[in-house]
């Protein structure tokens, strides 16, 4: 059963609206700059890709605004602008609609001030809406109400895959008839004192702080770190006979879907790249779609010295000699963890659809060790019918979508 | 509503106690302060759900730093009784 996707909805740090993000991305922009949200001086990395505009309006009460975390309020502007996108109107969508959508961590900004509330004045002055504000399927929960979508409203967690497990576990529900219609993706906020100083400790994150825009460059051979981003993204996908029903416009079809563990090391990747490699083979075995009919894979790379070495390693491994071109848009939109695999998943969908495969920015000095064309700098024109989009997190979990044009 | 009692001026003026109770219901259960007249409820008129009364009893020990027994909560269903409440609180401390 095909299943396809109808809508598109992202809230990045270029701002509200998936074409605005990939029209940024494309014109080589970077979101990098230093942390605003509060006192990073002394971090080890005091550079972010911060989401600034959040504020009350037509879909955000300011009721909103004061009570949620803001990795739910970027779900449920996500999610509204994915819903406009399939043109699905405001009523319920009903019992047949799922909500599938992840988070990585969930409310670290609402834990760390109730936990402050909790020190400084007693367990007496802990907020009422402390639990409803942390818990990370909470998002998928506002986003099901908001939208009245009575079936299955679950929330996969697996770090920076959280986003592409949705996707992935949202077409495999599709496809055994549970749900006509799935909002799907994933969602993150952690941009806070204890997520930034958490990935600092772990000497994970680009040091480059007085260079933000360069910061980010997965596969160059300057790279320190990922530099930690927020956001949001929501796909509507659906059957494709629901969609043809209602007269839907497709924008690409989910053909395949890839989960694999590495079963190795609770951050470190596997060596040989095994899992990752797995995971887009199986993708393609799941859309009995070759290797050689791929024209774009947009990949995990974090700007990691470690583990973009490894993709670009296992994706020589599926693909051998001539692999087809590469990027990663964390080099603009630096790494929106749980979000990462849903936003970069509508980056793949714009890439099909606009024939544009959008560049690896920072690249100046290229890592021997990659062997790949990362599509450097400069967005390229490029017919392509099959494209990949990788997440992989830590636990070792790892994530592949396959869309292919509509 | 009536409108003929306004919070602010019915209850002891803008900036007094009164005032400052209804500028804490008006933050938290999302309502204009003008609107707050003494005998609206939080839960049957305003359509706070239990959370938003818990936090709003939460904000009031915050503004005025007083405790809220939950012993009183039964005590404080309205603007008119959280105002008479904050102020019963203050004068005995």
């Amino acid at each position: 059963m095909d299943v396809v996707v109808t809508g598109l909805g992202v809230l990045a740090p270029f701002g509200r609206g998936a074409e605005r993000t990939f029209e940024a991305l494309v014109a080589g922009r970077s979101a990098v700059g230093r942390i605003t949200r509060f006192d990073a001086s002394e971090q080890r990395s005091r550079i972010a890709a911060e989401v600034r505009e959040l504020e009350a309006g037509a879909d955000l009460s300011a009721a909103d605004l004061r009570t949620y975390d803001r990795f739910q309020l970027f779900a449920l502007l996500a999610a509204l602008d994915a819903v406009r996108d399939a043109g699905l109107g405001d009523g319920p969508l009903g019992d047949r609609a799922a909500v599938v959508l992840g988070a990585g961590i969930g409310g670290l900004e609402t834990i760390e001030r109730n936990h402050e509330a909790l020190r400084e004045k007693g367990p007496r002055r802990v907020s009422p809406y402390f639990i409803p504000s942390a818990i990370p399927n909470l998002a998928a929960s506002l986003v099901a109400m908001r939208v009245g979508a009575l079936g299955a409203c679950i929330s996969p967690a697996s770090a920076c895959a959280s986003g592409a497990h949705a996707i992935g576990e949202a077409l495999w529900a599709l496809r055994a008839g549970r749900a006509d219609l799935v909002l799907a993706g994933g969602t993150e906020a952690a941009v806070t004192p204890l997520g930034v100083a958490g990935f600092g400790a772990m000497r994970a994150l680009s040091e480059r702080n007085d260079d933000p825009a360069r910061a980010s460059r997965p596969f160059d051979r300057g790279r320190d770190g990922f530099v930690i981003g927020e956001g949001a993204g929501v796909l509507v996908l659906e059957t494709a006979a629901h969609a043809a029903a209602r007269g839907a416009r497709v924008r690409a079809r989910l053909a395949g879907y890839g989960a694999t563990a590495d079963a190795h090391h609770i951050t470190q990747p596997d060596p040989e790249a095994a899992g990752m490699a797995r995971a887009m083979a199986r993708a393609l075995e799941d859309a009995r779609v070759s290797p050689a009919d791929v024209g774009y894979v947009n990949a995990h790379a974090t700007s990691t010295p470690l583990g973009d070495r490894l993709e670009a390693k296992a994706i020589r491994d599926l693909f051998g000699d001539r692999p087809p071109p590469v990027s990663s848009t964390k080099s603009a939109l630096g790494h929106l963890l749980g979000a990462a695999g849903a936003v970069e998943a509508a980056i793949a969908v714009l890439a099909l659809e606009r024939g544009l495969l959008p560049p690896t920015l920072n690249q100046e000095d290229p890592d021997p060790q990659i062997e790949l064309d990362v599509v450097p700098n400069e967005a390229r024109p490029a017919g392509l019918r099959y494209a990949l989009s990788n997440a992989f997190g830590f636990g070792g979990t790892n994530a592949t979508l396959l869309f292919a044009g509509s | 509503m009536s409108g003929k009692q306004k919070a602010g001026s019915g209850n002891g003026g803008g900036n007094g106690v009164g005032g400052r109770v209804v500028g804490v219901v008006a933050r938290v259960m999302n309502a204009e302060a003008e609107t707050l007249a003494p005998e609206l409820r939080f839960v049957e008129d305003l359509r706070a759900d239990s959370l938003r009364v818990m936090e709003l009893v939460l904000e009031l020990q915050e503004e005025f730093g007083i405790d809220i027994p939950d012993s009183a909560l039964d005590q404080i269903r309205s603007v008119g009784d959280a105002i008479e409440y904050v102020r019963g609180k203050l004068t005995a401390g």
